[in-house]
Order: structure tokens, then C-alpha cells, then sequence
């Protein structure tokens, strides 16, 4: 009875937490693909201080272990209040469950077990942010694998890797305005990244007069104005049902191009953003007489040129990476004190006592001191060992690794950073790193993954972010990898003239380039440093200033060629590698490459923590043909 | 505690030269033999790519707790005394003492001199925790636990030199094969009754995965028991002891042989 009375506290708190989740958009994700997942804990109990943990099962069981990834978030709820949490997951199956806990004192409050069978999608997703615009025709067609969504704006994600499985997302009628400051930057990063938002015209246009979308949109509308019908025919097609004017937005200037006009007005401009593009359609789609036109789909495939889709389990270009890791670890890390020091000092130790106890004859003249040897030779070499094996010469404890390589797109405030990161200790126990500077999604190698050898991991999804593993065992370098996209402004342009390039770079990024080298047509140039916020412009000749790199590439500017594994090598051959290239920096291209500060800064507990970082900017620019007449006068001088 | 003339014989002998102190040497030596072929002998890197860091910790610590227990036997028995040490048969029979503070300053007179042992032994393990990662706690609990078991092979060897101590060659024998028993083979077979066994759990890799509360038992089972066995050990020895008093006379009336013992 007394074993009851106490247990219902306990039952009546768990009683009172509920747990609803919406994986995906609109509850529907692609597997093997980022996907935000909104939680929401509804709390009818007592006041509620705790954690909200979500599990995440992956990897193929059939070729090695699964592994579980675990997200926490710290909760604090009162009595009959409810909270909402988003969290950016990798489903990478669909056999298990997502588990979603609430834990507090120790004690399991809720338990949800989130199916994803019944919430999948094979396809891309589309995702229409519109109160009224109907975009379904584009899911007929199973060849192009899409499938319009319409989530709610408050929907959207708010880490820019939650749009993994989106194709485009079409704003139509809406505000952005009402995008949390998070969401918005997601949104920024996504398209910088490579991803497409296309935005309709509205009879409404002052909503695409507001901040964000001005920020993102090739031009602010300036009112609207009509396009007759007979234009509107000759720009779309002459099976379109248009019998009278119709109303577009009109523009001013605009940054990009207009890929249709009507006559002289615009009708859809794009402008590149980063590596994506945003298109403004300044017609409504959803109005007369594009809702009832069979060409739309045509229209709206041929605009937004969606790259072919490729299917995040098979990725053959990843097959057989080296981590960037080990060399560091090999190339910067304390090692073992030598052999040799440990037998001079043994030599020394043992010789000083065997000698002590030889004089220590009862009846010499130097009996008593150097009997007294015996017990002083510990009690000197104790604090002695320690000084030349301990914390001096061999740290004890955690040390982290970060190899990070920041790629800078061309026309945006922001860059790419992969990462890999690595901890690992001396010491057995807990190894919590918590970091700063980025947020990157993070997880277990995928050569692990492949290989069945991915380990246990517990992230903190919330502002306090760390990653821990599970594993604790001394000795075990403890692996991830992960991306983010990051503020790093590099404006940079190469001329392309006969003598060789000429350069001109401003870098915004805040931090000091350091050993920059720029890598164009076979030739390496060396640039030396350039601090933050300088402007670096130069006329470079390639007979003078250039080093013949040839196949190699700029392998040769990262290294020595024996040089071959070493951490920034790596690290850019994946990047290479993963852009489905042969080589960088491509026909027409030129490649600077350069080292910089980690933008992953560990901190808290992790903070005094034995660091090896490096972190290479590798910054892709278009060659632009040259100023014929400078180029002359280079010549001539 | 130094007023008892058995503690104050061994803390007078550890200063002196001795054949126990230069057999402990050369212990000591093959301490330093094992310290060094179980140095890493690659880098960190190579290591971390073997998930398996050095055991030289591991080695050592072992490596002390075979070479304390041997000695602390052969103590025991007498093979060899420190310099103006008697042996406990002489206190027994010549000193005018209770057996029980003969007992008590003998025991006492074992810590004290394993823990010589240990201070001489320091350095070496020192240099192998600095780069073998195991936790301070750890390493405590198994020098206790070495000092508990040579306390104990102290007994057993004592035991052994009075019941067949005036036998050199049985006693010699009798010693050697009582370690291997008791150390390789009991040990072997009930894990928790061995020091290596100990060591590696708590010093070993595989006290990773666990959490420190979970070896807890292992240890103070291990210490429980040896604590047991030494303190059965000990009776043993007193009633052997009292054995051998009784069929001598009262020392304590024969004042002129306790004054030359003590």
C-alpha cells in the first residue's frame, strides 16, 4: 500500500504530459533526408523542469550495427501551459520509430513513438506557402518526383538543413514578415546554398514590398500595370485562355534577368543568390488565366530548372574518404614521451637507489645520510616522473580536432562549412563538447555509417549546443562530421588577361586569410595574408609570379607533394569530390585557397581543452575575360 | 603504535642495508622491465586508429601486486629478515609481549614496509598513469587492494615458517607453489579473488564502458575477502604462536632472553 502511495505522484506527473509531433512538413518527409520535427508538450501537472529528448534510430542493420542519435532540449513548462520545439532530424529509415521522451528528476514523464511509415513520401517536395494558390499539377508526372506541399509559414524550419528534401518553395500571397528571425535566416541560407524560391505576384503587392522579401527579391514591385492579351499570348503561348488584360507587377530596376517578357514589362526575373536563384513571377499564378491553363506546369518546370534528383542513399562519390583526422592528430597532437626518456630516468632511478643501498655498509662513515636515500629517491622522483611525463609533456584529458573548410558563395554574405570534427581523451568518462561560432548539423561519419562502425551520440538541439558520445572509452577517437552554412563574405573577382590574372578581393569575412594562394589555369600565385576587412588587388603575371602546378593542381599549394594525406588535402579532395568534379577549380574557373580561423569555437566545459584545428577557405570564382587595354600596358611595362 | 617494539624494528631496518631491501631492488628492476616493454611504442594517432590505448598502467600495477605478494611471502617465511629484524617465533618465545601486540606490531610492521615498497615503486607508476589514463580512485583502490594481499601472503607465508620453516627446501618450495596456487590458479578461477583480474577491470579499457559505481563491488569484495582471509590467517598464526609458547616456558620469566629480543 505504502509502495502504491508513493508511485502516484510519479504516475499522476507522467499522466499529465502529453507529447504531439509533426515530422516533416504538413507531417510528411522524404527518408534519408533532413526534416524539421515540431514537438509539442502539453503540461497539465505540476510546474515542469526537465528535458525533451528525441532518438533517432539509423543505419543499415543488415550491414553492421545501428546507431542512435539523440537530440536534447532543455524544458522548463508550467502547470497547464503547452510549448512547441523544432528539431532538425535524419530519419534514415523507416523501420524504427522516432522515440520522443520528456524526462525529469531522473524519471521518464512521456513516451511517443512516432511511426514514419505512414508519413513518407519518395519525392521531392515542393512547398507552396500560399492561402489560396492550388500548384497539385505539378505532383502529376512521376518522372519528375514532386510533390507540392502547403505548410503553414510557422511551419517552415528553423535550421536551413530542414529544407534537405525541398525542391523549391513558392511563395504566393504570403508574408515572410511572419517567419520567426530563425526561420528567415534558414530560408536566406537554404537558397544561398542552392535552393530555389520562387515568388508569385499577388493583386496584394505591398506584401512584396515588405523588409525580407525585399531583401531576397530581384526588385521591389512599384505598383502594377496591364499586359494586353495579345502580349500575354506571345510571351507564354497562343493556346492560353486570355480574352482580356491582365494585371502584373511592375518593376523597376532589378538585380538578375528577366527570363519573359511581355513586350517591354517583365514577367518572370531571376536573380542568382549564392548558389541558388530566386525567381519572381510578377504575374499571379493562382489568377485568371494561369489557374486554368494546362501550360503551367511546362511554365513552372521550365522556370525553376530543378537539378535531377538524387537519391541520398546512394552517394558513390563519398565511397572511400580518408578523414581529415588522423593526419592532423598525427601531424600536431603530444605524443608518448620517448622511449629513450624513459630509460634514462629509469637508469637514473634505479642506478641512484642501487648505489644508495651499495654505500649503505653499517659502520661507513656515510651510512646514515645515504640510508636515508632510500626513502628520499621516491619522494624526489615522485614530483619529478610527474614533470617529465605528466601534464608538461603529455596532457591528460580530453583534446578536440576540427578540420573545417569554408566555401565562400560567390555573390552572398554566406559560405558552406563542412566539418569534421573530432574528440578524443587520455581519460575515460564523459567527453561533452560544447561549441560556438556555427551551427552545424552533426553526425557519425558516412564511411562509418557504410562500414556498420557509427557510434551512439546525444546533441543538444537548443542554444546550449554540444555533442557527446555515448562511448566512453579511452582512446577512441570519437567522429563526426557535419554543415552549416555560416557568415563568410569573400567578394572576389579574377580578369582572365594575357600576361595572367588580375585579382581583386575584398575580404568581408571578419577574418584574417592567411598563406591565400590563387590557383588559375596550371599556375599557383601566392597571395600571403590578407586581414579582415582589407581590400587586396593585384596584377599578376605568370612568368614572374607563378609556380607551374600542372596536373597537381592545388594539392601543391597545401603541401609539400609527399605531402599526401595531409588534413586540408583531404578535406578539399572530398569537397572536390562531392561537387561530382574531377578536379578543381574547373574550365573557366579559378580557386583561392587559403587557411583561417575555425569558426567552431569549443566553450563551456570544453573550452580549456587541448585544441587541433585547421580550417581551409576554398573560394571558387568565374574567370572574367580581362581588361584588354590594362593587360597592354602590363605588357608593355 | 612505536612503542611496539616490532613496528619500531622494521621502521629501523628499512633504513639499513639488507638483503630484503636489495631483493626488493631488484624487483623493483623488473617493475622497470615491464614499465618499459609495455610503453607505447607508437604515437597517439596509431592508438586512436587501434581504439586501444596503452595498458602499461595496467602492466605495472600487476606487475606490483605479484612482486609485493611474492615478497611480502617470502618475508613471511622468513627467507629474509631486514637488518636487526628478529623473526616472530623469536618474539614469541624470548619477548616478554601479550601475542597479541606481537601480532599487531607484526601486521603493522608489514604495512609499513609494503608501503617502503610502494613509495619506492612510485615513480614507475606514476609514468605509466600520466599516459594510461586510468582514474586516480582507481589506481587507489588497487594499490589497497595489492597492499591487502601481500598483508595476507605475509600470514601465509609466516604460517608456512612455522610449521615448516626449520625445512629450508619444503619451506622454499612450499612458498613458491602456494603463490602460483593461490595467485594464477585461484585466481583464475574465481575472478574475483585476483588482483590482475581487479586491475584490469578497474584500470583496463573495459572500465570505460562502465560506469565507475558498477566496479565498486569488485573491489571491496576483493578487499572484504583478503581483509577475511588475513584476519583467519592471523588466528591461525596466533594459535600457532600460542602453540609454540606453551611448549616453551614462560618468556616473560626468563627476562634476560626478552631484554636480548628486545
Amino acid at each position: 500500500m505504502l509502495a502504491l502511495l508513493c508511485a502516484l505522484p510519479a504516475s499522476r506527473a507522467a499522466d499529465a504530459v502529453d507529447i504531439a509531433a509533426v515530422v516533416g512538413f504538413a507531417d510528411t518527409f522524404q527518408p534519408g533526408r533532413w526534416t524539421p520535427l515540431s514537438v509539442t508538450v502539453t503540461n497539465r501537472g505540476e510546474d515542469l523542469s526537465g528535458e525533451l529528448e528525441v532518438q533517432v534510430t539509423g543505419g543499415d542493420e543488415l550491414r553492421g550495427r545501428s546507431f542512435v542519435t539523440t537530440y536534447r532540449r532543455r524544458l522548463e513548462l508550467q502547470r497547464d501551459s503547452r510549448k512547441t520545439l523544432q528539431f532538425t532530424v535524419l530519419p534514415h529509415g523507416l523501420s524504427r520509430p522516432l522515440a520522443i521522451r520528456v524526462r525529469a528528476g531522473g524519471r521518464e514523464l512521456a513516451l511517443t513513438e512516432i511511426d514514419l511509415r505512414a508519413r513518407f513520401v519518395p519525392e521531392r517536395l515542393i512547398l507552396a506557402l500560399s492561402r489560396n494558390a492550388n500548384l497539385d499539377y505539378l505532383n502529376a508526372g512521376a518522372a519528375d518526383g514532386l510533390r507540392v506541399l502547403y505548410p503553414h509559414p510557422e511551419q517552415l524550419p528553423s535550421h536551413w538543413r530542414g529544407y534537405d528534401a525541398v525542391a523549391a518553395v513558392v511563395v504566393h500571397g504570403v508574408s515572410l514578415e511572419r517567419l520567426s528571425a530563425s526561420q528567415f535566416e534558414a530560408l536566406h541560407k537554404w537558397i544561398a546554398q542552392g535552393g530555389i524560391l520562387a515568388v508569385s505576384g499577388d493583386p496584394d503587392y505591398a506584401l512584396l514590398r515588405t523588409p525580407r522579401l525585399d531583401e531576397l527579391l530581384p526588385g521591389p514591385p512599384l505598383g502594377m500595370t496591364r499586359v494586353e492579351a495579345a502580349a500575354l499570348r506571345n510571351a507564354f503561348s497562343a493556346v492560353i485562355d486570355v480574352s482580356r488584360p491582365v494585371n502584373v507587377h511592375r518593376l523597376g530596376g532589378f538585380r538578375g534577368r528577366a527570363r519573359l517578357r511581355a513586350g517591354e514589362v517583365p514577367l518572370i526575373v531571376e536573380r542568382a543568390l549564392g548558389l541558388g536563384r530566386v525567381l519572381y513571377l510578377t504575374f499571379d499564378v493562382a489568377g485568371h488565366p494561369f489557374d486554368r491553363w494546362d501550360g503551367m506546369r511546362e511554365l513552372w518546370l521550365g522556370s525553376l530548372r530543378l537539378p535531377p534528383p538524387v537519391n541520398p542513399y546512394s552517394t558513390p562519390a563519398e565511397a572511400g574518404f580518408e578523414s581529415p583526422l588522423p593526419p592532423l592528430i598525427r601531424a600536431e597532437s603530444a605524443n608518448f614521451p620517448a622511449h629513450t626518456t624513459v630509460v634514462l630516468f629509469l637508469a637514473l632511478y634505479l642506478g641512484l637507489l642501487f648505489s644508495g643501498y651499495w654505500l649503505a655498509v653499517p659502520g661507513r662513515r656515510l651510512q646514515w645520510p645515504v640510508s636515508r636515500w632510500m626513502w628520499a629517491a621516491p619522494v624526489l622522483f615522485v614530483p619529478a616522473a610527474w614533470l617529465l611525463f605528466g601534464p608538461l609533456a603529455f596532457p591528460r584529458g580530453a583534446t578536440a580536432v576540427t578540420v573545417a573548410v569554408i566555401e565562400p558563395f560567390p555573390g552572398s554574405v554566406y559560405a558552406r562549412l563542412g566539418l569534421d570534427l573530432g574528440v578524443y581523451a587520455s581519460r575515460s568518462g564523459a567527453l561533452r563538447v560544447e561549441y560556438r561560432g556555427a551551427e552545424p548539423v552533426l553526425y557519425p561519419p558516412r564511411q562509418a555509417q557504410r562500414d556498420g562502425r557509427a557510434e551512439d551520440w546525444v546533441f543538444d538541439a537548443g542554444p546550449r549546443q554540444f555533442a557527446e558520445p555515448i562511448d566512453r572509452r579511452r582512446y577512441v577517437l570519437h567522429a563526426l562530421e557535419g554543415e552549416d552554412v555560416i557568415a563568410f563574405h569573400l567578394e572576389a573577382s579574377v580578369h582572365d588577361e594575357p600576361p595572367g590574372p588580375r585579382i581583386v578581393l575584398d575580404n568581408a569575412s571578419g577574418r584574417v586569410l592567411d598563406d591565400l594562394w590563387l590557383v588559375f589555369r596550371g599556375y599557383a600565385y601566392e597571395l600571403g595574408s590578407v586581414a579582415a576587412g582589407a581590400r587586396l588587388e593585384r596584377r599578376l603575371v605568370r612568368r614572374t609570379h607563378g609556380i607551374e602546378v600542372g596536373e597537381a593542381s592545388w594539392r601543391r599549394v597545401l603541401g609539400p607533394a609527399a605531402q599526401l594525406f595531409s588534413p586540408g588535402r583531404l578535406a578539399l579532395e572530398r569537397v572536390s569530390r562531392e561537387a561530382g568534379e574531377n578536379e578543381l577549380p574547373g574550365t573557366g574557373q579559378a580557386l583561392l585557397v587559403g587557411n583561417t580561423a575555425s569558426p567552431l569555437q569549443p566553450t563551456g566545459v570544453s573550452a580549456d581543452w587541448p585544441r587541433r584545428e585547421r580550417a581551409l577557405v576554398a573560394f571558387r570564382v568565374a574567370a572574367m575575360p580581362g581588361d584588354a587595354a590594362s593587360a597592354g600596358a602590363t605588357a608593355a611595362q | 603504535m612505536r612503542s611496539n617494539p616490532l613496528v619500531t624494528e622494521v621502521l629501523a631496518g628499512l633504513t639499513l642495508q639488507g638483503r630484503g631491501q636489495l631483493d626488493y631492488l631488484g624487483l623493483l628492476f623488473l617493475q622497470s622491465a615491464v614499465l618499459l616493454i609495455w610503453w607505447p611504442k607508437n604515437g597517439i594517432a596509431q592508438a586512436l586508429d587501434a581504439q586501444h590505448g596503452p595498458q602499461t598502467l595496467v602492466a605495472v600495477v600487476i606487475a606490483l601486486g605479484v612482486t609485493l605478494a611474492y615478497f611480502a611471502l617470502r618475508a613471511g617465511a622468513e627467507e629474509f629478515l631486514l637488518t636487526g629484524q628478529h623473526g616472530l617465533r623469536d618474539w614469541a618465545l624470548a619477548a616478554p609481549l601479550g601475542l597479541g601486540r606481537i601480532l599487531r606490531g607484526y601486521l603493522l610492521g608489514q604495512v609499513f614496509h609494503s608501503l617502503h615498497l610502494l613509495a619506492l615503486s612510485a615513480p614507475l607508476l606514476l609514468m605509466a598513469f600520466t599516459i594510461s589514463g586510468g582514474e586516480w580512485a582507481a589506481l587507489g583502490w588497487c594499490l589497497a587492494a595489492a597492499l591487502v594481499q601481500a598483508l595476507f601472503y605475509r600470514l601465509c607465508g609466516a604460517l608456512t615458517h612455522l610449521t615448516i620453516g626449520q625445512h629450508r627446501i619444503e619451506s622454499h618450495f612450499t612458498v613458491r607453489t602456494l603463490l602460483i596456487l593461490v595467485y594464477a590458479l585461484v585466481g583464475w578461477l574465481a575472478p574475483v579473488t585476483s588482483h590482475v583480474a581487479l586491475t584490469s577491470r578497474l584500470l583496463g579499457e573495459g572500465a570505460a564502458a562502465k560506469q565507475a559505481f558498477a566496479a565498486m563491488p569488485d573491489h571491496l569484495v576483493f578487499l572484504a575477502g583478503y581483509a577475511g582471509l588475513s584476519v583467519l590467517a592471523a588466528f591461525a598464526l596466533h594459535r600457532l604462536l600460542a602453540r609454540e609458547r606453551r611448549g616453551t616456558p614462560d618468556p616473560r620469566h626468563h627476562a634476560g632472553t626478552g631484554e636480548a629480543v628486545s
